[in-house]
């Protein structure tokens, strides 16, 4: 009986306060931006207009579970969702060499963020956080003409015997990275925006 | 005087026993392992072996996602009772898909699309692929080891119970004197998911959404090795 209680109290306590809402400071960290082939595009003027929020539930990323794998209270980001992503399509951007307007554009990037998602699942051992962003993602040229359109996803999970906030933030900031990155080395993307690039001097090379 | 126990020693010493080995257990298994390669660090490799290995058979996690249920309330029994149970559901329903499952090697169609993307690349002056690192030369400026830990269908998001493919690769590359260059647990998941009866019933439903995954896992692998 006493273990069914320690253990019961330990899976509470693994879990973090279970009954208050969490607020994490999700965001693309400049410093971890990797440069990809996009950066072998001639330098273009883009403008990033409001991505639409097509989650189903808009105000939560995820669920604290309890001990038991019931849902006890929300997780919710400090900055809005679209900011989020919108802030790190322009720090990956210019990471790769492009200048961000938001008048005079020759490509114009909107989209539609269709998931954003901490999932925590109790093993028996331990605890598994995951982090899955979906970002549909439509290139245009200044005529708002679709030059080229792809749904990118990034996702990472970790397994831990025990976490809380910042464990949870680390692993949606390395999802948003690895979302990013996912965009820097579409050679699809690249593609399409050559096409649209007033000289391309420089070809897509690997890093050799 | 006698003094009164409210817990007796044994149990006292069974119990902090049984913590100091749930600990242990606990704390041995949780390594994170993200170690993302510098701008740069690959710029020596031109030679380059890649072993390829992963025994690990088609995964279904659904029960065992969602199902963690009241068999904890009845303590370590309950909980392993309840894990066996959720564990069984998910065998079942992978035998449901084995006969789609059963004729692919995904194993293969991985290291075909990563050496596909690779020579386009032309990145490298050489590539040598290995099943097993017994067999490795010694002549290539890096190894890289690719253990596919996973691969199947997964609930990742309980708010809507669909399964998504996914792909765990553990990722270890080593310069010709084992300095580690690349360590990374590269897990994928696809962008679309469905029901279990959806990849049961569809005809080549799983088929298709396991070779997407795998050229996936493959491409994002394949960008790193020739961008860093």
């Amino acid at each position: 009986m006493k273990n069914s209680i320690i253990f019961v109290l330990l899976c509470f306590f693994v879990a973090g306060c279970a009954f208050t809402k969490a607020d994490l400071n999700i965001g693309y960290d400049p410093a971890k931006a990797e440069r990809g082939p996009l950066s072998s595009v001639q330098p273009l003027k883009i403008g990033i207009s409001e991505l639409a929020d097509s989650r189903k539930d808009k105000e939560v990323i995820g669920h604290k579970i309890n001990g038991l794998g019931m849902e006890t209270a929300d997780i919710i980001t400090k900055k809005p969702v679209p900011e989020i992503m919108r802030s790190a399509l322009i720090t990956m951007f210019e990471k790769n060499g492009h200048l961000l307007k938001d008048s005079g554009e020759r490509i114009i990037l909107d989209g539609e963020i269709k998931e954003f998602w901490l999932e925590l699942q109790m093993n028996m051992m331990t605890i598994e956080f995951m982090g899955t962003m979906s970002l549909l993602l439509n290139v245009k040229d200044a005529n708002k003409n679709v030059l080229y359109t792809k749904e990118y996803q990034g996702h990472y999970d970790e397994k831990k015997a025990a976490g809380y906030v910042k464990s949870w933030e680390n692993v949606m900031n390395i999802t948003l990275e690895k979302l990013m990155y996912q965009i820097a080395t579409d050679r699809e993307l690249v593609k399409a925006l050559s096409n649209q690039a007033p000289q391309i001097t420089k070809s897509i090379e690997p890093a050799a | 005087m006698k003094t009164r126990h409210i817990v007796s020693p044994q149990s006292l010493i069974f119990l902090s026993t049984f913590l100091s080995l749930t600990t242990a257990t606990l704390l041995s298994s949780c390594a994170t392992a993200y170690h993302r390669p510098a701008q740069g660090s690959f710029k020596e490799v031109s030679r380059l072996s890649i072993v390829i290995t992963g025994k690990s058979k088609f995964k279904v996690l659904d029960s065992r996602a969602t199902d963690l249920g009241p068999g904890v309330l009845f303590g370590v029994v309950g909980a392993i009772a309840n894990s066996a149970i959720t564990n069984s559901a998910d065998s079942d329903k992978e035998k449901e898909l084995a006969a789609q499952t059963a004729e692919t090697s995904y194993q293969e169609a991985f290291k075909n699309e990563l050496k596909k993307l690779l020579d386009e690349s032309k990145r490298f002056e050489k590539i040598d692929f290995y099943n097993d690192v017994i067999g490795l030369k010694e002549s290539s400026d890096a190894v890289l080891e690719l253990v596919i830990q996973e691969w199947g269908v997964r609930v990742i998001n309980q708010q809507t119970n669909q399964l998504a493919p996914y792909m765990v690769v553990d990722i270890t590359m080593k310069d010709s004197k084992g300095k580690i260059l690349w360590k990374e647990r590269e897990s994928q998941v696809g962008s679309s998911s469905h029901f279990f009866n959806e990849y049961r019933d569809k005809e080549n439903l799983l088929k298709e959404s396991m070779e997407a995954i795998v050229k996936d896992s493959a491409y994002r692998i394949a960008s790193t090795l020739i961008y860093s």
